[in-house]
C-alpha cells in the first residue's frame, strides 16, 4: 500500500516501484512556486491532449502565492468536470482505469481526472440483428457508449443505473440499467446479489456474467436473454425487464428471459403486423424442420416406409439402394460434414472462405453424391436442416445440438424416440425459470393477453399492457387507445 | 412459491384422459356387444363420469387448499383415508398398465414392422421417471403445449369423418331395449372414470374466476363431441367397425387427398402416440400420489420407479398383448373399477356432507 504522508516526489517514487517493468507509465513533474506537483498516468489509456490542455496548462497559468491543495487545484486551477479527490485506497485502481493522478506535498489523498480514452469500433450494425427497416444502431465494445445509446432512448428520471465491478485482475465495470416504476425490485435485487458473489479472476465478455446469472449453467438452454441493439434493449426495459451492460461486450443481457423472445425479431416490430405473425410462424416451422427433419428422415427409413406414399418410397430406394452406408450413419456423416465445413468457413480469413464454400458444395457435396457415398435426399435433407438452424440465430447453438439428439433418437428408435425425446426436452424445459418466470410463457403457462405479441402479433395500437408472464410494477402501456378513439380525436382536432 | 396449476392445464388434462382410449380401440370394442347404438350407451356412461366429476368438483370447492388426502383424512382419519388411496392406487396402476400395453400394441400395429418391447419400454419408462421428479406442475405445462395438438387432431378426424360418414346407418335408432343392452356394457367400464385424475390435483389448483364453469363447459363438450366421434366412426365404418381398432387414424383414411405427399393418417398417429405418452404419464403420476400417500413419503424416486417396474413387469408377464389385459379388465377387473370409479366418489361426498351438518350442529349446539 502507498503511504502518502510525505513528500510528493517520494510518493510517485513508490507507485513506480509498484508498477516497475510497465513502460507505459508515465510521471509528469510540475513546478509551482517552489512546489513540485507531481501527475501520474498510463500513456496507451488516457488523452493526452485532453490532459495538456485541460490539466497542465491551467496548472501553469494559476497564479497563486501561497503553497497549492488539493481543493484548490480542483476548485480553482483545473477546469476538467470530471474530477474527484481520490482516497489512498482508491489510487491504484483509477491509474490502472484511465485516470491521471495529481499529488502535492503532505496529502495522503490524490486528485483524479477521468480521462479514459482509446480507439474503439464505432456505432454499427450488428451483423446477427440487421433490420429492413428500423434504427441500425448496434452496441460496441465500450459500456459509455451504450449507456448513452440507452440514455438516448429512454428520457425518464425512472431510469436507474447501478454500477458494479466484477473479476479480481480485470475489474471489468458491469452496469444494471432498470426503469424503477416498472421493474419487478426483487429481480434486481436477485441480480445484483448475483453479481456480487461473482468471484472470478476475469470477465471478458458479457457471456461470462450470463452464464454466471443462470441458476442452470450446465444446460444447453440458456436462462438469460441476449440482445446486441440499443432499441430493442429500451424495447425490452420498457417491458419491465433488467438490461446489464458490460465493459469490453457489444452484448447486452436481459433478465427475466423466455424461450419465445428469440422467436421474435427488430424487424416484427417495424412491419405490418400480418408480415410479423407470418415471419414468426415461418421461424416455428423452421426449428421444427431443422431439429426433426435428418431424425424423422432416418426413422421413416428404417422403421416406417409403409407410411411412405409408394412415389416417394421408390423415389428413396432408388438413391439409396447402392449406398455402402446405411441412414443412419449416412445423415450422421453429413451433418459431421456440414458442422466441419461450417467451422472452417467461421475460421478461415475472408478470401479462403469462398474456396471452403466451393470445396464444400461442389467437391465435397457433388462428388460424394456421384461416388454413390451419400444419396440426393440425404444432403438435401441435412442441408435444408442447416439452413432453418440459422433462421434463429440466438438458439442456432441450442438446435444444433438439439438435431444431433433427435437424429440418433431417429435412427435407434424411429418415431416413438423422436416423441418421447421432444416430451424429455419440452418437460425439461416446462420445469425452467428464468427469474420466477417460466421459461415457456406465454404457451406454458398459457397467459391469454400475451399472446398479442405471441406467434400472432397485433398492433402497437392493441397492446395496451405490458407482458403479464412476469413480474411488472406497472401493468398499463397506454391507456385505452384504440384505433376507434384516436381516429374520432383526430376529426375533432381537424374540426 | 409453491407451483400451482392453472384451471386451463387441468381441463386440458382432463380433457386428454377423457379422449385419448375412447376415440382410439373403445369403438371397435364395443361394436362387437351392443353394434351401432354403442354411441348412446358411451354417452350415457361419460354423464356418470360427469355427474361424478361434479361431485369431486363440489369437494374441490369446499377445500381449495387441501389435498385429496386431506380432505379424506379431515373425514375418515388416517386408515380408512390410506385404504381409499390405496384402492385408487389400484385404479390408476390398473390404468397404467392398460395404456402402456395399449401403446405398445397401438405402435407395433400402425408404424413399426415388430417393435421389440425392450425398444419401447426403456424410453418410455425413464421419461416418465424424470417427469415425476418435476411434478405434476411441469406435466401440466406439457400436457398444456401438447393437447391442443391432440385436441386439433381430433377435431380434424371428426371433421373427416362427418364429410363421409352415412348417418343412415345408424337408424333405427335404439332397435334393441337399452336396459337389455344396459348390462352388456357394464363390462367396459374399465374405459371411463378417467375424470379421477382430478384428484391428484386437488389443492394445486390456482383459484380463477368461473374455474368451475369453465371445467363443466369443457368436459360437457368434450363428452357430446366423443359421443359423436364415435357415432360418426360407427357412420362410417358400418359393420367393419370391429376390424378397426384405431379409429381415430382409419377414420382418415377415408379421405383421399391425391396428392403424392400421402394422407394425414400417420401424422394422427404420431399425435396419438403423443396423446397415449401424457395418459400414460398422468395415470403414473396418480399411481405415484397415492403410493406415496398410502405408504412413505419419503424416497419419491423409489416410489415411483417402483411403480413403473411394476408396469413393465406386469406387461412382461402379460407378453405385452393388450388383447389379454381386455379379457381381465372386462371380467373379475370390472367390479373393482365400477366401485373405484363410482361409487367411492359418490360415498366420500355423502360422508363428507354427513361430517359437515355434525360440525355445523355441533358448532351450533356449543353456541
Amino acid at each position: 500500500m502507498i503511504s502518502i504522508k510525505q513528500k510528493a516526489q517520494q510518493i510517485v517514487k513508490k507507485i513506480q516501484e509498484e508498477f516497475q517493468g510497465n513502460s507505459d507509465i508515465i510521471v509528469r513533474q510540475i513546478k509551482k512556486n517552489k512546489q513540485e506537483i507531481f501527475l501520474v498516468f498510463i500513456d496507451e489509456i488516457v488523452n493526452q491532449e485532453e490532459i495538456n490542455l485541460n490539466i497542465i496548462t491551467p496548472l501553469h497559468n494559476y497564479k497563486s502565492k501561497k503553497t497549492l491543495t488539493l481543493e484548490d487545484i480542483k476548485n480553482r486551477a483545473v477546469s476538467l468536470c470530471n474530477i474527484q479527490i481520490l482516497q489512498e485506497k482508491e489510487i491504484k485502481e483509477k491509474l490502472l482505469k484511465g485516470f491521471a493522478l495529481l499529488f502535492v506535498d503532505n496529502d495522503n489523498r490524490a486528485l483524479g481526472f477521468n480521462v479514459l480514452s482509446f480507439q474503439g469500433r464505432s456505432i454499427e450494425e450488428p451483423p446477427s440483428s440487421t433490420v429492413i427497416s428500423g434504427p441500425r444502431e448496434g452496441f460496441n465494445e465500450s459500456i459509455k457508449t451504450n449507456v448513452a445509446l440507452i440514455r438516448r432512448r429512454i428520457v425518464t428520471e425512472k431510469l436507474k443505473i447501478e454500477d458494479l465491478t466484477v473479476g479480481v485482475r480485470t475489474q471489468t465495470a458491469i452496469k444494471l440499467l432498470y426503469i424503477t416504476d416498472l421493474v419487478d425490485k426483487k429481480v434486481v435485487e436477485e441480480v445484483r446479489s448475483k453479481i456480487k458473489n461473482i468471484n472470478i479472476d476475469g470477465v471478458l465478455d458479457s457471456y461470462y456474467i450470463g452464464t454466471l446469472l443462470e441458476n442452470k449453467p450446465n444446460s444447453i438452454f440458456r436462462q438469460v436473454g441476449t440482445c446486441e441493439k440499443p432499441d430493442i434493449a429500451s424495447a425490452k426495459m420498457l417491458e419491465g425487464r433488467v438490461l446489464i451492460l458490460v465493459d469490453g461486450s457489444p452484448i447486452a443481457l436481459t433478465v427475466p428471459f423466455i424461450l419465445y423472445e428469440d422467436f421474435q425479431s427488430a424487424n416484427d416490430y417495424y412491419s405490418e403486423p400480418h408480415r410479423a405473425t407470418t415471419l414468426r410462424v415461418l421461424r416455428i416451422i423452421s426449428l421444427v424442420l431443422s431439429v426433426y427433419l435428418p431424425g424423422l428422415y432416418m426413422s421413416l427409413q428404417l422403421y416406417h416406409y409403409k407410411v411412405l406414399p409408394l412415389k416417394f418410397l421408390v423415389t428413396i430406394v432408388n438413391t439409396t439402394q447402392n449406398l455402402p452406408l446405411n441412414p443412419f450413419l449416412e445423415i450422421f456423416f453429413i451433418i459431421i460434414l456440414f458442422d466441419i465445413l461450417f467451422e472452417a468457413s467461421i475460421r478461415m480469413p475472408k478470401y479462403l472462405g469462398i474456396a471452403v464454400s466451393i470445396v464444400g458444395a461442389l467437391i465435397l457435396g457433388d462428388t460424394a453424391v456421384k461416388a454413390g457415398l451419400v444419396s440426393p435426399p440425404g444432403v438435401m435433407i441435412v442441408a435444408m436442416s442447416a439452413i432453418t438452424i440459422y433462421i434463429i440465430p440466438n438458439q442456432s447453438s441450442q438446435i444444433s445440438t438439439l438435431r444431433f439428439i433427435f437424429a440418433f433418437l431417429g435412427g435407434v428408435l424411429g418415431s416413438h424416440g423422436i416423441i418421447l425425446g421432444s416430451m424429455f426436452v419440452i418437460g425439461y424445459l416446462a420445469n425452467f425459470d428464468s427469474f420466477n418466470t417460466p421459461y415457456l410463457a406465454p404457451y406454458a403457462p398459457y397467459v391469454l393477453k400475451d399472446q398479442k405479441d405471441g406467434v400472432f402479433k397485433d398492433n402497437v395500437l392493441s397492446m395496451t399492457t405490458r407482458p403479464e408472464s412476469f413480474s411488472v410494477l406497472d401493468k398499463v402501456r397506454q391507456k385505452n387507445i384504440n384505433e376507434n378513439s384516436l381516429n374520432k380525436k383526430l376529426n375533432k382536432n381537424k374540426k | 412459491m409453491k407451483k400451482l396449476v392453472t384451471v386451463r392445464q387441468l381441463i386440458l388434462i382432463l380433457i386428454v384422459c377423457m379422449l385419448t382410449l375412447k376415440v382410439l380401440y373403445l369403438p371397435s370394442l364395443i361394436a362387437k356387444d351392443i353394434g351401432r347404438d354403442a354411441y348412446v350407451f358411451v354417452f350415457s356412461f361419460l354423464m356418470f363420469d360427469f355427474i361424478v366429476l361434479l361431485l369431486l368438483l363440489y369437494l374441490f370447492n369446499k377445500n381449495p387448499e387441501l389435498s385429496f388426502y386431506e380432505i379424506l383424512k379431515n373425514i375418515f382419519g388416517t386408515v380408512l383415508s390410506k385404504i381409499i388411496m390405496f384402492i385408487f392406487f389400484v385404479f390408476f396402476f390398473g390404468k397404467c398398465w392398460a395404456v402402456f400395453q395399449s401403446n405398445y400394441n397401438y405402435l407395433n400395429e400402425n408404424l413399426y414392422t415388430s417393435l421389440n418391447w425392450l425398444v419401447f419400454s426403456v424410453p418410455i419408462l425413464f421419461v416418465v421417471l424424470y417427469m415425476s421428479k418435476f411434478g405434476v406442475n411441469s406435466a401440466a405445462r406439457l400436457a398444456e403445449i401438447f393437447v391442443p395438438i391432440i385436441i386439433a387432431g381430433f377435431l380434424f378426424s371428426l371433421f373427416v369423418g362427418i364429410t363421409k360418414a352415412d348417418f343412415s346407418q345408424l337408424l333405427p335408432f335404439m332397435e334393441k331395449s337399452f336396459f337389455n343392452q344396459f348390462p352388456k356394457f357394464f363390462k367396459y367400464s374399465f374405459w371411463f372414470g378417467d375424470y379421477i385424475i382430478f384428484i391428484v390435483f386437488f389443492g394445486n389448483i390456482k383459484q380463477e374466476k368461473k374455474q368451475n364453469l369453465k371445467i363443466t363447459l369443457s368436459i360437457l363438450t368434450t363428452i357430446f363431441l366423443t359421443t359423436f366421434f364415435i357415432a360418426v366412426v360407427f357412420a362410417t365404418f358400418k359393420n367393419n367397425t370391429v376390424c378397426h381398432s384405431n379409429a381415430i387414424s382409419d377414420i382418415v383414411q377415408v379421405l383421399s387427398t391425391g396428392s403424392d405427399i400421402g394422407n394425414f393418417d400417420w401424422i394422427l398417429i404420431l399425435i396419438w402416440d403423443i396423446a397415449l405418452f401424457l395418459f400414460f404419464m398422468f395415470n403414473s403420476l396418480g399411481a405415484f400420489y397415492c403410493f406415496r400417500q398410502t405408504f412413505f413419503k419419503k424416497w419419491q424416486l423409489l416410489s415411483i420407479s417402483i411403480i413403473l417396474f411394476g408396469v413393465f413387469l406386469l406387461n412382461v408377464f402379460n407378453n405385452f398383448d393388450i388383447h389379454n389385459g381386455i379379457i381381465f379388465m372386462q371380467g373379475f377387473a370390472s367390479y373393482f373399477i365400477i366401485f373405484a370409479q363410482y361409487i367411492l366418489p359418490v360415498l366420500i361426498v355423502i360422508f363428507s356432507f354427513i361430517k359437515k351438518r355434525r360440525k355445523n350442529a355441533k358448532v351450533y349446539l356449543e353456541k
